[in-house]
């Protein structure tokens, strides 16, 4: 098998369309920790948005073909846990549970761990009283550190609709934690 | 979390190796875009004609104005225009389909494609391009039908003259 790791996401879907599908295994590491992450923001709850993420994976490569390759694939993939995601949210919106623990990376004194937890806790509890539209748009921008137009392509909005958001969305966290503490 | 992470891998790659999934074949995907472009002109036609009808029909019934408005309003065949408003939603879901479209404000978007549709449907009356529709088109026999009543209850109905050309509807 070719060394697909050397391979952009748009030449790798290409390879996996012609050559060899099992390489779709690359795409499910390349995306699972970005996509379970972000799933996790939107749903709340770790055990769904694993079922959303291994969803979107299917449903990705169900559609493969239908992907231009023109275009930015993570746009395309993340659109897709998007959706799912917000199909998840619609069945089961009564039930909002809170993210119990968080994944900190392991090497720094307990301190400082407990301090990034309570840092996480503190943002977590601010994006949850959000609107989910201000708080994905934010969650995109600043965790999943995407471009303006990666946003837009994502959240199919206009680009000053992205930009509108973030700012309110700014502004909204500004004020739900300034007055939490 | 590493626990999920292991199974989604191992999930997902075992339906694909055992042929539990597979890809959709290229060509449903353009015969889907070719069908949604072919819904999009077809109902932009569609709502184009069906509006310069409208168009027609106002006129043909005289100013809105007095004693004339009660007759449009007793004569006018609405389900032309619930018609019309259907083919300009089916065209909007259509343009919504494209991916260029929600880089645009989707307000202004609908705004532009309404306002496209009605100024195009009042050119066309005022060429008197809907004529050749109406004698030809599938519309013919149930227009014909329409304008025979109008004209049966309303004499000089059946002579008004079309668009801005020397037309007569029942020629």
């Amino acid at each position: 098998m070719q060394n697909v790791k050397n391979l952009s996401d748009e030449q790798l879907v290409v390879f996996i369309r012609t050559k060899e599908k099992e390489a779709f295994s690359e795409v499910v590491d390349r995306y699972e920790g970005k996509l379970l992450r972000y799933a996790t923001y939107l749903i709340n709850d770790k055990d769904r948005a694993a079922d959303v993420v291994q969803e979107s994976f299917i449903k990705t490569f169900v559609n493969l073909n239908g992907f231009n390759e023109k275009k930015k694939f993570s746009s395309w993939i993340y659109r897709i846990v998007h959706n799912e995601s917000l199909n998840i949210i619609k069945k089961y919106k009564k039930e909002i549970p809170m993210i119990e623990d968080f994944d900190v990376k392991g090497d720094t004194d307990l301190e400082k761990e407990l301090d990034e937890k309570l840092v996480k806790q503190m943002v977590r509890d601010c994006l949850n009283k959000m609107d989910i539209k201000y708080a994905e748009s934010l969650e995109l921008f600043y965790l999943e550190e995407k471009s303006y137009e990666e946003i837009s392509d994502i959240l199919r909005l206009p680009m000053g609709t992205v930009a509108v958001r973030i700012n309110r969305a700014k502004a909204l966290m500004k004020k739900l934690c300034h007055t939490k503490n | 979390m590493s626990y999920k992470k292991l199974n989604i891998k191992k999930n997902v790659m075992e339906k694909i190796k055992e042929d539990k999934v597979s890809m959709k074949p290229k060509f449903y995907f353009v015969l889907a875009g070719i069908l949604t472009f072919a819904g999009l002109i077809l109902s932009i036609i569609a709502s184009v004609f069906i509006f310069s009808l409208i168009d027609f029909l106002i006129r043909a019934n005289g100013p809105m104005k007095g004693v004339r408005l009660t007759l449009l309003i007793g004569t006018f065949p609405w389900w032309i225009l619930i018609l019309g408003i259907m083919g300009l939603i089916l065209g909007i879901f259509f343009l919504r389909k494209f991916d260029f479209s929600y880089k645009f404000n989707p307000f202004l978007l609908i705004t532009f494609f309404i306002a496209a549709v009605i100024i195009a449907a009042i050119l066309i009356d005022a060429t008197g391009l809907d004529n050749l529709w109406l004698k030809r088109g599938p519309m013919q026999g149930i227009m014909r039908q329409y304008m025979q009543n109008n004209s049966d209850k309303h004499s000089n109905f059946g002579n008004v003259q079309r668009g801005r050309g020397p037309k007569m509807l029942n020629q």
